[in-house]
């Protein structure tokens, strides 16, 4: 008999499991990996199998947006993205940060998604925030095929910075799912929080070279940039795709240890207050 | 296991207390401060001990291969225990010590994922309990043909209904290589004849794994358990053996079946007025049904005579009406009932009846019992109202 699952717990107020350590939660993560493999799989499956409008709305939902601000800041405002028609840079953003948005809110509500689960069964928590990453990454894969789509007809040049971008999509990857952890963390005690959360996103959208590009800032208030991570992510990502150079390795360095802390010290506050779920909600 | 003593034990619930935090406030600020103080308190050891347990200084310990009933009131703190045991919940004070993979029983309405199927989510149990590929595929089949839902094992669960749900469940549990199965409820749910069956599949369970089970019914509850924890407001009330333990819960609630008979008048449109003493009627004017006859009291009695408030199960009820109408030569029609507060169903009514004889002082009306199911305590309420002919 393959022992996968830890046999023997021991729970008491004074608990050794809030002070595992990260070490010792991922380890006991690992142990659960069939479970979490089944659980990923499947629901990939069920969200695009052909009876179900998961691929469609993968699809539309940055391409419909991106159309909003082609119309807002194509035609009516007028930005300037430079050698780049607003068309391709909007979608090639848009797709972006359809997965952050996703990976953020989803991630914040899969624990009162699946509260049944919750309250019932022991397994890591983590699981969830970490499958709506997964889930996540088949409709940021369809987009990427857009995106290519897209190149192919406005006849955009390939560039060797174009691999580059997979180090801004890792850094929003890893601050996403953190904020996913954070959000998730504090539903169990403020559950109108997701009444909350679009708005913020939606805010975070504006103060982020997302919808236009960062050149459009005026140069004085780009320094404050610096304070978002989100920014050099996003700018670095239009960069090596759209225009062939990367010129914020600094700041997206600087986004790279702040992703990194959060996502580190989001998931140890996920465990902390993950024995609130069951309680609380 | 193999590595599992015999003599060990699997379950050990140590001065186990619980108290779920509560916020006062509705604002955020508060929440998160609260949040982050309970986090806090938690890895600080400084919760300290207040009122509102849900769980007061529990304390058993379990044997492998062990049936133990939980039966108590609502809010008696069962589904806390059965959290505590399944792992998802942490106690306030003391310790929890499970040995061996728990199987809980995913009951009413409640998959592990809702998008997947029924089989899918077995599959998805199996993965949890441990189980390889392989293995999982011996039992599937076995768990799908217990289950008997037919083509519905490939519709996503959220598609069931409780029933189906619960059979999937109770299934999958069943034929999983737990250690300790912990069922809630899930008995109520099936019909009849799955009823019969995962009875009988608990029983075969029983000789190989160890099961927790909480029931209100205590039918099932004596049929299966050889142990019963009875928990009471939080604390145990009594450990032993099920056929002893079972029958001091069963007293205690027939002792409370009719508890606070509370006796009112009705008339044809006021309300009935509480009354504080024991048995005691209400003072009723029944000036809009009928001016010519006024209902004096309605006075509850046991059948000694004396006024009462509670009534043990299958105990006399005497209730005496008394009236006062001005025409002695009239013919007095009146109806007597027994309606259950909560429910608003009638327990029992005579109704319309023809009190012979107006100069009696006595006339005796037969009560029919209606439906009265007497597996909790009802408060109760007796009305009459009275008219001549």
């Amino acid at each position: 008999m393959k022992n996968l699952i830890s046999s023997t717990y021991i729970f008491e107020a004074e608990n050794n499991h809030l002070k595992r350590g990260l070490w010792g939660h991922l380890v006991f993560a690992a142990r659960y990996w069939p479970f979490f493999a089944y659980w990923v799989r499947r629901t990939i499956i069920a969200r695009y199998s052909s009876t179900s409008v998961g691929l469609l709305w993968a699809i539309f939902q940055p391409l419909l947006s991106s159309l909003v601000y082609l119309f807002v800041f194509s035609l009516v405002m007028r930005v300037s993205t430079g050698p780049v028609p607003y068309g391709l840079f909007i979608v090639t953003s848009m797709v972006l940060w359809t997965y952050f948005n996703r990976i953020v809110f989803s991630g914040a509500s899969s624990i009162i998604t699946n509260l049944d689960i919750i309250t019932r069964v022991r397994f890591p928590r983590e699981f969830l925030p970490l499958a709506v990453v997964a889930e996540s990454l088949v409709d940021l894969f369809f987009g990427t095929i857009i995106i290519a789509i897209m190149f192919v007809i406005h006849g955009h040049p390939l560039t060797p910075y174009m691999l580059l971008a997979i180090w801004p999509f890792l850094v929003l990857t890893a601050f996403g799912l953190g904020l996913g952890f954070i959000f998730a963390g504090l539903t169990s005690s403020v559950r109108d929080l997701l009444q909350v959360l679009p708005m913020l996103i939606q805010l975070s959208l504006y103060m982020t070279p997302v919808i236009y590009p960062i050149t459009a800032v005026p140069p004085t208030i780009q320094s404050f940039f610096v304070v978002n991570p989100l920014a050099p992510i996003f700018a670095a990502w239009q960069e090596t795709l759209l225009y062939g150079q990367f010129t914020v390795a600094g700041p997206l360095l600087l986004s790279t240890v702040v992703s990194l802390i959060v996502l580190t010290l989001g998931y140890l506050f996920f465990k902390r207050s993950e024995w609130l779920f069951a309680d609380r909600l | 296991m193999t590595n599992l003593q015999v003599t060990e034990d699997v379950v050990l619930v140590e001065n186990v207390y619980k108290q779920y935090q509560t916020f006062k406030g509705m604002r955020m600020r508060n929440a998160v401060q609260e949040a982050l103080t309970y986090i806090r308190e938690q890895s600080k050891r400084k919760t300290k001990p207040e009122q509102r347990y849900v769980l007061k200084d529990v304390s058993f310990r379990m044997k492998p291969g062990e049936t133990l009933g939980l039966i108590g009131h609502n809010g008696s703190g069962k589904t806390t225990l059965m959290r505590l045991l399944a792992g998802v919940s942490l106690p306030t004070q003391g310790r929890v010590r499970v040995v061996g993979r728990v199987q809980p029983l995913l009951s009413l309405g409640a998959g592990f994922h809702n998008e997947l199927t029924g089989r899918q989510n077995i599959y998805l149990n199996c993965t949890l309990m441990g189980l390889d590929m392989s293995q999982t595929k011996e039992r599937i089949e076995k768990i799908i043909a217990f289950a008997d839902i037919g083509d519905y094992i490939d519709v996503p669960v959220k598609r069931y209904s409780s029933g189906m749900m619960s059979r999937v469940g109770f299934s999958a549990a069943v034929h999983m290589n737990a250690d300790i199965i912990l069922i809630d409820e899930v008995m109520a749910v099936g019909d009849y004849s799955f009823n019969v069956k995962s009875t009988a599949a608990i029983r075969e369970y029983i000789q190989r794994g160890t099961v927790v089970l909480v029931s209100h019914d205590v039918n099932t509850m004596e049929r299966i358990c050889e142990r019963v924890i009875w928990l009471d407001r939080g604390e145990v009330r009594a450990d032993g053996q099920a056929t002893q333990v079972l029958h001091e819960y069963t007293q205690s609630q027939q002792r409370s079946v009719v508890a606070t008979a509370q006796a009112a008048a009705k008339t044809a449109d006021s309300k009935p007025k509480e009354n504080k003493a024991p048995g005691d009627g209400v003072m009723v004017t029944n000036d809009h049904f009928d001016p010519d006859v006024t209902i004096k009291s309605v006075r509850v009695l046991g059948g000694d005579g004396n006024p009462r408030n509670e009534f043990a199960f299958n105990e006399d009820v005497v209730i005496r009406v008394q009236i006062e109408f001005a025409n002695p030569k009239a013919n007095v029609r009146m109806t007597v009932g027994i309606v259950d507060i909560d429910t608003k169903a009638t327990i029992s009514i005579c109704d319309n009846q023809l009190l012979e004889t107006p100069d009696m002082l006595h006339g005796w009306l037969n009560l029919k019992p209606a439906s009265l199911k007497l597996n909790c305590a009802r408060e109760i309420l007796v009305f009459a109202l009275a008219w001549l002919i």
